[in-house]
This record gives C-alpha cells, sequence and structure tokens, in this order.
C-alpha cells in the first residue's frame, strides 16, 4: 500500500505540473451580456456603462437581431424519453431564429465533438440533433470550459454575440470522474466522511467558477431532468451558479412536459440579449465590477456584473 | 508558417483574447465567417472535429485528475460522551485515521490506445481506527458469586427469597379449587438460611466459570442494578481499491469494467478480559467485485444495455477451538458467546439487457436480468453448549418474584440447555429471473402516463448438495402418529427448496399532469405493486439433519433442571446426517414454511409540485403503503403455539408432558423460524411537505416534513401475546415515528472570489476565499412504548406477556421528566396465567425523541486553475446534544412494585469533530 500512495504522489505532482497554463497578456475590452424585458431597439447612446463606479467607453453595441452565433451543446445521456421531446423543442426554436443567428452544434457526452460548424442551415441542424443517440457519460464539466474559450476566442476575433447553450440531461453519478465518493470498504462501519456527499461537486465547480469568470460568453443551461437526490441537487446548485456567474440562466425540467417551454425561453433569452462591448482603463484591476443602465428601457437591466480580469 | 507556429500563434491568441494576424481574404469576410472561421481554429485545434476523429496528433490528451486526502479523528477533539461522562469518566478513546487517493485520465499508450476513447479511474483508501465502545450492564454483586444472596432484592427493593430445590415437597394443604399462592402453595420449599446457598452445594462447573467473571465496576442502580460498566476500544483496519474503465468503440459502442476489493478487521470490544467474553468475536472481511457493461446504440431512437456483475463478501471470525459454554442469566450479563466462530461468503451474480426505444409517443423500455445468489456458511450457534437458567428452581414454585437465575446456576439447574453439531458448511443457492416491460405515453401536451409491467421467476433457496431438512407439517411422525416429521430436500418427494418456484406479476402505473398546462404545477399519482424474494440469511438454518442441534428442557421448570450442569449436554445419540423422520423430535425444529407465500407490498401516492419566484419548489403530498406476508421471526408467528384457552390449567402447564400435548405438534419443543415466516401485516400513511430553496445568493436549502402512521401485527421487542387472534395484535409499529423534520443547507459564504464581499487579489485572498458550509438537522419523534409485566407466570404458554391497564388511570406523567417519563401506576403485572389487557405498543406514550444536528466547514484554497487544497472540519450532533435513553417499560405486580419503572437512566451521544484534508489536482 505504501507504493500506491508514493505512485498516488507521484501522479499527483506530475499531473499537476503538466497542468499549469501560460501567462497572459492583457484585455483591452470587455463584453457584457445585457438582457431587457423592452421590444425597443437600443443603441449605444443608450446605455451607460461603469466600471468599479467610473464610466466606461461603449465601444460597440450588439442589439436583438444583430449578428449571432449560438453554440448548442448537447450533453444527453440518460432516458431518451427526455430528450425526444428536447428534439421537437429544439427543432421548432431553430426555426424561429433571426436570419442573421448562425448555430452551431456539438455534443459533450463522452467528450466534446463538432457535429456541425456554425451555419445558417436550420435544417441540417435539426436532422443531426433528430440523428443524435442518447448514450454514453455525462460531459458538462469536462467540456464547459473548452466551450467557453472557444467562444471568447470567436468573439475576440469578430464583434458578433456569441452565446453558449446547453442543453442536458446529466446525472451526476454518470460522470467519467466520480463525483459520488463510493463506499470503498464496507467493513467500516465508523465512516463519517460521506455523511456530506456534496463536497466533492463542490469543489469541482469552484474550479469551473474560477475558471469561467475569466470568461465573457454568456452560457445558458437547460437540465431537462431534475434529480431530487442530495449530489444531485448539489451538481444542480452548481450548474445554476455556473450559469448566472457568466450572465447566463439555467432552467430546470422536473417532468418531460416542461422540456418544450424551458428550450423556448432559454432561446427566447438568447435571442433577445445585447452585448455591449467597452473599453478596459489602461491599469487592469485584477477584478472589476460593472454597472449598466439604459433610461429607455425602463425597468432594471439583467447583466452580469463581474468579471475577472487577470489571474490573481 | 510551420505548423508550429501556427499552434503557437493560435495558443496566443486564446490566451491574449486579442485577434492574430490573417490572410488579406479572411479579413474582407464578414464579421460572422471571421467567427466561424475562428470556430474551425480552435476546435481543429482541440482534435474535436470530425476529420480528428482517427488524427491523435492535433488533440492534447486531457490530463489526469485526482485527489490524495486524509480524515482525522481524535478524542482531543471530541466532547466526552454523555454516558461515559455520568459514569464519572473523562475519555472515551478515538484514534481514526481515514486516507487515500483517486486518480483518473485518459489512457494513454503510444501506437496503441490514443488517449481519445478510453479512460480509467483508481481509488485507493485505508482506515486505521480504535475507538471506545461503552455498554452498561448488569453482573452478580460480589457476595452472589459465593452463593450469599442476603443482600439481594427484587425490583421493589426488598429482599428476594431463595428457595433450596433439595426441599422441594408436596404441600398437603393445597387446595387445589384455589390458585397458587403464597397463602396456598402446591408445593413448599424451604428457604435456604440467611438466603446463603452453602458453598458445598456450588455446582463445580458454575464455581469455575465464576472466576472468569469480573467484578462490578460502578454502582448506576437502582439496587445493585446496571453495576457493569464497559469502556472498551474497538479496533478496524481496512484497505480498499476500486478501479474503473471505460473504453468507446466506433461511437456505437461503450464498454465499462469496474473491479472492487477490500480486506478488512474488526478488533471487537472486549466485555470480560477472559475467554468467558460474552461479547462479539474479532471478524475478517474480504469483499470483491467486477462489472461489465456494454452499452450499444442501436439508432438515435434506440439504446440496448447489456451487463454482468460478479460480488463476493465473505467474512471469518472466532478461533474453532476456542468456544466457551454460553450461560444465559437472564437479567445479568451472561457468559461465552453464540456463534464463537464463522466461516460466511455471499457470492451474487447478475446478468441483465435493457433495450429502449421511442416510438411516437411511447417511450419502451423492455428489460430483463438474472440472478444467482450464493450463500456459503458455516457458523455454528452453540458449539461449546448453551445453557439458560431462571429463577424457577431457587423460587417457592408457583410464585413470582422468588428465586433468582444465578442462584439456579450456582447450583447448576439450568432450564433450558442446547448445543450445536455441525458437520460442515452449507452451500445455499437461490435465482431471481425478471422481465419488465415498461411504456411511457404522452396522449397529450401536460399529460405523461407510465404504465409497467414485471414479471417475476423466484426459486426457493436450495443447498448445493441438497443438505437442507425441515418439517413437513402435513407428514405423520413415527412416534406419535401426529402430523409433522422431519423431511429432507430432494427424497421421498419433497422438492429441492421445499417451496415451489414462484412466478408474480406486478403492476405499477404513474401520472405526471400540469393542470391547465402550467409547467410550474405538477400533480403527481403513482401506484405500485412488488413481490419480494425471500432472502436467504447466513447461518445453518434448515439443515438439522445434517447439522444437529439436540435440546433439553426441563420437564418442570420450577421442579426438575434440564440436567445438571456438571454433567454437561450429554454427547449426540446419532450420527449425522440423521434422515430419520423423528430426528428432530424433542427439540426446537427448522420449520422451513412450503407455501407459495411472499412478502406483497403496495404503495401509492399523490403530491402536488409548485414552482414559486425566488427558485423555490413545494411538494405537499400524502402516501399509502401496505404489506402482507412479511417476513417474521419467532416472536410474531408459532405454529406450535398453545392456545390462550389453556390457560385455564394454570400450575399444570408448567410441566412439561401435559404442556407438550397441548401443542399442535407436540413432538416437537418449538420451531425456529429464522425470521423468515411469511404471516406479517402493515400499513402506513403519511403525509409530508417540501420545501426546496435552490442556490441563490450561495444558500441552497431544503426542508422536508412528514407526519405519519404505521400500524402492524407484529413487531416490537416483546412478540405477540396471542398467536391467535392477529387482530389484537394489531396497533402501531415498533418503530413508528410519526414525526421526522429534515433540514439540509448549503451555504457558500459571500466573501472571496467570484462573490460579493472582501474580493482580495492579494495575500488575503488566500485567507477569505472559497469557504463554504453545510449542514444537516434531523429531529424525529420516539417510538411507541413496548409496555411489559416483570414477571410471566404463564407456563409458557405467553410469551409476549403484555401488562394490564388500569381503568381510570391516565398514563401520562403529570410533569414528564426523566424521573417519570409516564405513570407507571396505569399498568399493571398481570394476574397468573391471565393475558394482559394493554396494547402490544401504547398509542400515546412514545420514546423520547431524537435530534440530530451535523455541521461541516470547508475551505478551499486555489493552489492554481488545476490544484486546490481543501480543509474540512465536521462536526457530528455539533451542538453536543444528548438524547435520552429509553425509559424503563418493565410493570411489576403490586407486590413487587418495579422501582425503575417509567424513568430514564441516562442519556447518550456526544460531539463527534473530524478535520479532513485534501489535495486535488
Amino acid at each position: 500500500m505504501r507504493k500506491l500512495l508514493h505512485l498516488a504522489v507521484a501522479i499527483a505532482v506530475g499531473a499537476s505540473l503538466s497542468a499549469r497554463e501560460p501567462a497572459r497578456a492583457r484585455r483591452v475590452q470587455l463584453r457584457v451580456p445585457v438582457s431587457l424585458e423592452s421590444q425597443e431597439r437600443l443603441g449605444p447612446s443608450d446605455f451607460q456603462v461603469s466600471l468599479d463606479g467610473k464610466p466606461a467607453r461603449i465601444l460597440a453595441v450588439k442589439a436583438p437581431g444583430d449578428d449571432q452565433i449560438i453554440l448548442l451543446v448537447l450533453d444527453v445521456s440518460g432516458d431518451i424519453a427526455d430528450f425526444d421531446p428536447a428534439r421537437e423543442a429544439i427543432a421548432a426554436e431553430l426555426a424561429k431564429l433571426p436570419a442573421r443567428t448562425y448555430v452551431s452544434l456539438l455534443h459533450a457526452q463522452d467528450g466534446l465533438a463538432v457535429l456541425r460548424d456554425p451555419t445558417p442551415d436550420r435544417e441540417a441542424v435539426k436532422q443531426i440533433v433528430q440523428d443524435l443517440p442518447v448514450a454514453g457519460k455525462a460531459g458538462l464539466l469536462d467540456t464547459v470550459e473548452a466551450v467557453e474559450r472557444i467562444a471568447d476566442s470567436m468573439a475576440a476575433v469578430s464583434p458578433v454575440r456569441v452565446t453558449v447553450l446547453y442543453i442536458t440531461d446529466s446525472n451526476v453519478r454518470n460522470y467519467r470522474e466520480d463525483f459520488s465518493n463510493p463506499v470503498i470498504n464496507s467493513s467500516d462501519s465508523h465512516d463519517l466522511s460521506r455523511k456530506f456527499p456534496e463536497a466533492l461537486i463542490q469543489e469541482k465547480f469552484s474550479k469551473l467558477e474560477n475558471s469561467l469568470a475569466r470568461r465573457q460568453t454568456p452560457l445558458y443551461l437547460v437540465h431537462l431532468h431534475y434529480r431530487g437526490d442530495a449530489l444531485n441537487e448539489a451538481y444542480q446548485n452548481g450548474l445554476k451558479g455556473l450559469a448566472e456567474l457568466t450572465g447566463g440562466s439555467t432552467t430546470f425540467c422536473r417532468s418531460t412536459v416542461e422540456i418544450p417551454g424551458a428550450i423556448e425561453h432559454a432561446f427566447q433569452r438568447i435571442s433577445a440579449q445585447y452585448s455591449i462591448t467597452v473599453a478596459l482603463p489602461e491599469r487592469l484591476p485584477p477584478v472589476v465590477q460593472v454597472q449598466v443602465a439604459a433610461e429607455r428601457a425602463g425597468e432594471p437591466l439583467a447583466h452580469r456584473t463581474r468579471f475577472v480580469l487577470k489571474e490573481k | 508558417m510551420t505548423l508550429a507556429v501556427q499552434a503557437l500563434l493560435l495558443a496566443m491568441s486564446v490566451a491574449t483574447d486579442a485577434p492574430v494576424q490573417r490572410s488579406p481574404a479572411a479579413k474582407q469576410a464578414d464579421d460572422l465567417q471571421r467567427a466561424v472561421e475562428e470556430f474551425r481554429t480552435q476546435t481543429r485545434d482541440l482534435g474535436i472535429r470530425p476529420e480528428s476523429v482517427g488524427t491523435h496528433q492535433h488533440r492534447p490528451p486531457a490530463a489526469w485528475h485526482g485527489r490524495l486526502f486524509e480524515n482525522l479523528r481524535n478524542d482531543f477533539l471530541d466532547a466526552v460522551p454523555h454516558e461515559i461522562r455520568q459514569r464519572g469518566g473523562s475519555k472515551s478513546l478515538l484514534r481514526r485515521n481515514q486516507f487515500g487517493f483517486s486518480v483518473g485520465g485518459p489512457i494513454l499508450i503510444p501506437r496503441l490506445v490514443s488517449g481519445r476513447n478510453s479512460f480509467f479511474s483508481l481509488s485507493y483508501e485505508g482506515v486505521r481506527e480504535r475507538i471506545s465502545r461503552t455498554y452498561l450492564r448488569t453482573i452478580p454483586i460480589v457476595p452472589e458469586r459465593t452463593g450469599d444472596f442476603s443482600r439481594t432484592v427484587d425490583p421493589a427493593g426488598n429482599p428476594l427469597p431463595i428457595y433450596d430445590p433439595n426441599t422441594t415437597r408436596l404441600n398437603a394443604a393445597y387446595d387445589p379449587a384455589l390458585p397458587v399462592s403464597p397463602a396456598n402453595p402446591q408445593y413448599l420449599r424451604e428457604p435456604f438460611p440467611g438466603n446463603v446457598i452453602p458453598r458445598s452445594r456450588l455446582d463445580p462447573v458454575a464455581s469455575a466459570a465464576i472466576e472468569l467473571y469480573p467484578l462490578p465496576n460502578t454502582d448506576v442502580g437502582p439496587f445493585s442494578l446496571n453495576n457493569y460498566f464497559i469502556n472498551s476500544p474497538e479496533t478496524n483496519i481496512a484497505n480498499g481499491v476500486i478501479g474503473r474503465m471505460d473504453h468507446r468503440w466506433n461511437g456505437r459502442h461503450r464498454f465499462s469494467s469496474e473491479f472492487a476489493f477490500s480486506n478488512g478487521l474488526l478488533g471487537a470490544a472486549r466485555w470480560f478480559p477472559t475467554i468467558a467474553n460474552p461479547g462479539p468475536s474479532d471478524r475478517k472481511f474480504r469483499s470483491r467485485r467486477a462489472s461489465l457493461e456494454h452499452l450499444f446504440t442501436v439508432s438515435p431512437q434506440s439504446v440496448n444495455t447489456a451487463s454482468f456483475e460478479a460480488s463476493s463478501d465473505a467474512s471469518t471470525s472466532g478461533n474453532e477451538g476456542g468456544a466457551f459454554p454460553v450461560y444465559q442469566l437472564q437479567s445479568y450479563l451472561g457468559m461465552g458467546r453464540s456463534y464463537p466462530f464463522a466461516r460466511n461468503a455471499r457470492n451474487h451474480f447478475a446478468w441483465s439487457d435493457g433495450f429502449s426505444t421511442r416510438r411516437g409517443k411511447h417511450s419502451l423500455r423492455l428489460a430483463g436480468d438474472y440472478v444467482s445468489r450464493q450463500v456459503n456458511t458455516f457458523w455454528p450457534q452453540f458449539p461449546a453448549g448453551s445453557y439458560s437458567f431462571s429463577p424457577g428452581l431457587t423460587s417457592l414454585p408457583g410464585i413470582v418474584n422468588t428465586g433468582h437465575p444465578f442462584a439456579s446456576f450456582l447450583l447448576g439447574l439450568p432450564e433450558y440447555a442446547q448445543f450445536t453439531a455441525s458437520a460442515g458448511p452449507s452451500y445455499f443457492r437461490q435465482s431471481h429471473a425478471g422481465i419488465r416491460l415498461r411504456d411511457q405515453y404522452e396522449p397529450h401536451k401536460g399529460l405523461t402516463i407510465a404504465l409497467a409491467l414485471n414479471l417475476t421467476r423466484n426459486t426457493p433457496r436450495i443447498e448445493k448438495y441438497d443438505r437442507q431438512s425441515t418439517i413437513d407439517l402435513r407428514v405423520p411422525n413415527p412416534a406419535n402418529g401426529r402430523p409433522g416429521a422431519l423431511v429432507l430436500a430432494g427424497r421421498n418427494g419433497a422438492s429441492r427448496g421445499f417451496k415451489p418456484v414462484t412466478w408474480n406479476c406486478d403492476p405499477s402505473v404513474s401520472i405526471g399532469w400540469n393542470p391547465a398546462g402550467d409547467a410550474k404545477t405538477v400533480v403527481r399519482l403513482a401506484y405500485s405493486r412488488a413481490h419480494s424474494q425471500i432472502p436467504i440469511y447466513l447461518g445453518q438454518w434448515g439443515t438439522q439433519a445434517f447439522n444437529a442441534s439436540p435440546t433439553f428442557l426441563s420437564p418442570n421448570v420450577q421442579l426438575q433442571p434440564a440436567l445438571i450442569l456438571a454433567k454437561g449436554v450429554p454427547p449426540l445419540a446419532t450420527h449425522l446426517p440423521d434422515p430419520h423422520p423423528a430426528a428432530a423430535n424433542e427439540t426446537v425444529a427448522d420449520l422451513i414454511d412450503q407455501s407459495r407465500l411472499e412478502p406483497l407490498t403496495q404503495a401509492a401516492s399523490i403530491s402536488l409540485e409548485r414552482e414559486f419566484p425566488g427558485s423555490m419548489m413545494v411538494s405537499v403530498g400524502a402516501t399509502y403503503s401496505g404489506g402482507r406476508n412479511l417476513l417474521v421471526s419467532n416472536a410474531a408467528a408459532n405454529p406450535n403455539a398453545i392456545s390462550p384457552d389453556a390457560l385455564h390449567y394454570r400450575d399444570l402447564l408448567n410441566d412439561e408432558a401435559f404442556n407438550s400435548s397441548l401443542r399442535p405438534y407436540p413432538q416437537f419443543k418449538g420451531f425456529e423460524l429464522n425470521s423468515s415466516y411469511p404471516a406479517g401485516r402493515y400499513f402506513r400513511d403519511a403525509g409530508f411537505v417540501r420545501i426546496e430553496k435552490r442556490a441563490s445568493k450561495g444558500l441552497a436549502i431544503s426542508a422536508y416534513y412528514e407526519y405519519s402512521k404505521q400500524l402492524d401485527d407484529y413487531s416490537g421487542p416483546y412478540g405477540k401475546q396471542d398467536y391467535f387472534n392477529s387482530r389484537n395484535e394489531w396497533s402501531l409499529s415498533a418503530w413508528n415515528q410519526p414525526q421526522r423534520l429534515q433540514l439540509n443547507y448549503v451555504y457558500e459564504l459571500p466573501v472571496g472570489a467570484n462573490k460579493p464581499f472582501l474580493d482580495y487579489s492579494d495575500w488575503r485572498r488566500y485567507l477569505v476565499d472559497g469557504w463554504s458550509l453545510s449542514g444537516t438537522a434531523v429531529l424525529t419523534s420516539g417510538n411507541p412504548l413496548a409496555l411489559h409485566p416483570l414477571f410471566n407466570n404463564t407456563g409458557g404458554v405467553i410469551s409476549g406477556l403484555r401488562v394490564d391497564v388500569v381503568p381510570g388511570v391516565n398514563p401520562e406523567a403529570p410533569a414528564r421528566g426523566p424521573s417519570q417519563w409516564f405513570n407507571p401506576a396505569a399498568f399493571d403485572q398481570p394476574a397468573d396465567f391471565t393475558l394482559g389487557d394493554g396494547p402490544r405498543t401504547h398509542p400515546q406514550l412514545r420514546n423520547p425523541g431524537n435530534q440530530n444536528y451535523d455541521l461541516s466547514l470547508n475551505k478551499r484554497l486555489a493552489v492554481d486553475a488545476e490544484r486546490a487544497v481543501e480543509f474540512n472540519a465536521a462536526a457530528f450532533n455539533f451542538t453536543n446534544h444528548a438524547d435520552w435513553n429509553d425509559p424503563d417499560t418493565g410493570i411489576g405486580p403490586a407486590s413487587a412494585r418495579n422501582a425503575n419503572a417509567g424513568k430514564i437512566i441516562g442519556s447518550r451521544g456526544g460531539r463527534v469533530i473530524q478535520l479532513g484534508m485534501r489535495f486535488t489536482f
């Protein structure tokens, strides 16, 4: 057993050394996703943006109807009965999207893979969704960083609005990485370490939050199958926190009848989202608090308020 | 530009979020096309494009991730448990280290395995522990060990007379028309002078055994009761590994495999420091498990999953050469242990296949499974003999509250003896096969109906070499011509398992409905029915013809012992196996129910779920469940019971020959049912409210409250009073806790990174980042009280005698507290040879409720993006709350009231703290 422990320490050190990220250069601009109820189209002059309480220069505003790319990621590994209503709802929502909205399709179960590059061809995407099998290991937690990174890169080279939408039925017990912390020694009747089973999944979310806080692309999630056990509740709470951190949102479906409405709501919010690009100050703080106002909007805006700009 | 330079530039573009230098053509492309081009570039670099499949060079394999952890517990951190503090103790030994690692990631073998489709994980955990176990028991006081009972008192504190069985004679003045009483004794007996048994009368075996009995070490009382406090460490050593592999092939096939093994040693607490220790033996555990699953995606709408699992859990305990006889002394802690050594293994093999498909509005699933179970067991109960002692032989015959079991022991006069002759292990086998068809149908929007049918085939337990036997209650016994004789499995027309193979078809239905199409409201209805297979328990019950268990019963428990202790149990009179139909006569015979009955349960529920603003979900519901043919033990079923109508024979029932003549199967002293007799019924109604608040501002909370009522005809510590009238046994389940409130919460403290307050970027972030709090609180009401009389003078006819209710007296204590939890004056000891008229479990009186509050505080310290250290402090029962022990429910007669009745002695519980550290990478 001692050899096993030595091996584990060696693996831990080796793997962690290899995992270090390269140093990052400074950012020059920031994209703030903003949602508002008003149907009226607003322009750059309608918004006032402040960074850490100081007015910021608005470089561009992309409004509903402007160019948009949705990275639609399907993470379906559970019950066919959950995903079939989702297939139909996705097809219906694709048909409603504005002409200048491209959709890319990826799947996350069993690892991230591109099914279709961003395209205005709704029928092609719809057909792939119809043909996508429901099987494998859940992949949302393993892929969301990469998808967000891709989306940020796209936004960095083009002013289009980019949004990530995950449609998932993932169960925390169906990941390759085991967050359930199963009992290993059944003869150990005094084990109290598993009384709070959410510790491992919380830790995973903590890492993801630190990573996604540096990203600028809003993340939307539709979870097709809400589960009520303690571990899945912690998982689902983590998903909610993750989406909110990026300026997106999460919807959970407790029954299959809720699925079409949840998907419709997610697409509507994505389509109606503004993207405001502001210039960052010369001296970048590690973290910036953002305030956005628009008098013509008539009501408080829903927007992301906090961005991590530099590695601490 | 070389590939390497391109890759470097692409990496920089990701890192800096700045546009890279592009060709003029790309610059002219419109915004969407530029973004699409970037998408292609990025996904190509990650190797996740369709054309990348099979070309490993672009995609770096994902890194391995894992964790190292250590959890520490030490009594230095804990509160001294209440039960120890109340005995004057100041320490409860606890040393526990739980450590291990887990690592997982892609499998990468150059030129063989790409790291794209094959993954593994490996987890190890070790445990090293020493922990105190505490028990409070009663053992003989010092004078009693030499036969001096002058200081021995009854439960009311009055002197307890010990009578000399050698002076027994008929009372010439006895009036048979009147009940036996101190004024009209049937037999006369002289008390020992001074209530002291002369040393010359002490049984030599008993005298030798006394030397192995420890001395009292405390005096909790009352009256010398609760005078032995055991505080002994238990050791626990365990090592285990779980490994998993996952391989995806061809996009449509996925193979998953898992193996696990664990070895453990549980060193039991020592109740006595001698060979006469009645506590459990040390046990060694070994568990192995392996499984393989194949998932085949037939089409987008159809998936097939096939799996196989094999597992083995084995344990050994004790030393076959070191068994000590078992001396059972009723209220005193006995000597020696039952099952002093054992070798047991449970093996399990399961195959299953499930096919799921979608056709229109129907989601269909057809699943089949086959499970084969093996139990290999060698577990003799009393290899060195067991001797039970009662007060009868040192009492004034027929008069309760006279005599003492320990006095009977000192004289070497057991009322019952038994020993187990085991020829070898038993190899039990059983199988289950099932087919389940489920259709989930959506007739229209807002309504889902799921129907399922479960067809099962259960085989009864068989023994690999047909070394099973039972009593067939239809076969005449050659000894007396009465029904009931020993039969062997697979011989003379008996089947190998004695029971038929059973086929059952159980339906279930559930409905989900959104009223008026409101997606925020769901009404759920469900009904299900299920049959359960009778399990195989460890032990060699049902092998009596091959592993004999001769029993020796006193001809009259007040007049004559079963045997003389000094002479021991006689050797086995026959050779094993003994297939003779009368071979089980005069024993407590193993009886396997031969009917096709299996436990049947039904459940129905209705609930309403409503989502409210603020991520709040409220569910309200009601459930019903019920069952029949539930498996019960000897306390709740006795096919050889004597009807309570026979109580009018009164003291004549103490004569074993007469008593047995009243039994339906007089050739047997009783039946051992091994908790496998299908005769129990229950039902349970419950209403519940659940409130869930999803994470908002870092706080997630859920609360669940349930009010329930459960009744049955079998549960409780003292069993049934009347086996012939189950309706009269219908009362609250012994474990029914009508109210239960559970609260769970997780709170990410609003300070530090990604939080509204104290979001520092300097050294202070190490202090404020990553704090979270988790907790649970559980409050339950107590179980119903099961009151029982101190004395049972029913000639062995009634084993679960109840108390009498005193009319007009309030059973509730006027000021309920540990000194008086209930009013014992509301109950009475029933008269001799009379049933009690009280309930099996009281409808109003309950044991004290329980409360528990656990809290876990976590601090995460991110070393970098991938590595973190987490510190954890978990406090179990963090309020150091003490739950009261259960009150004394023994009710004595007016002549000897139980001074302790209704009182609670002490409390239990104490705060336990565990510190943990985990490094993740």
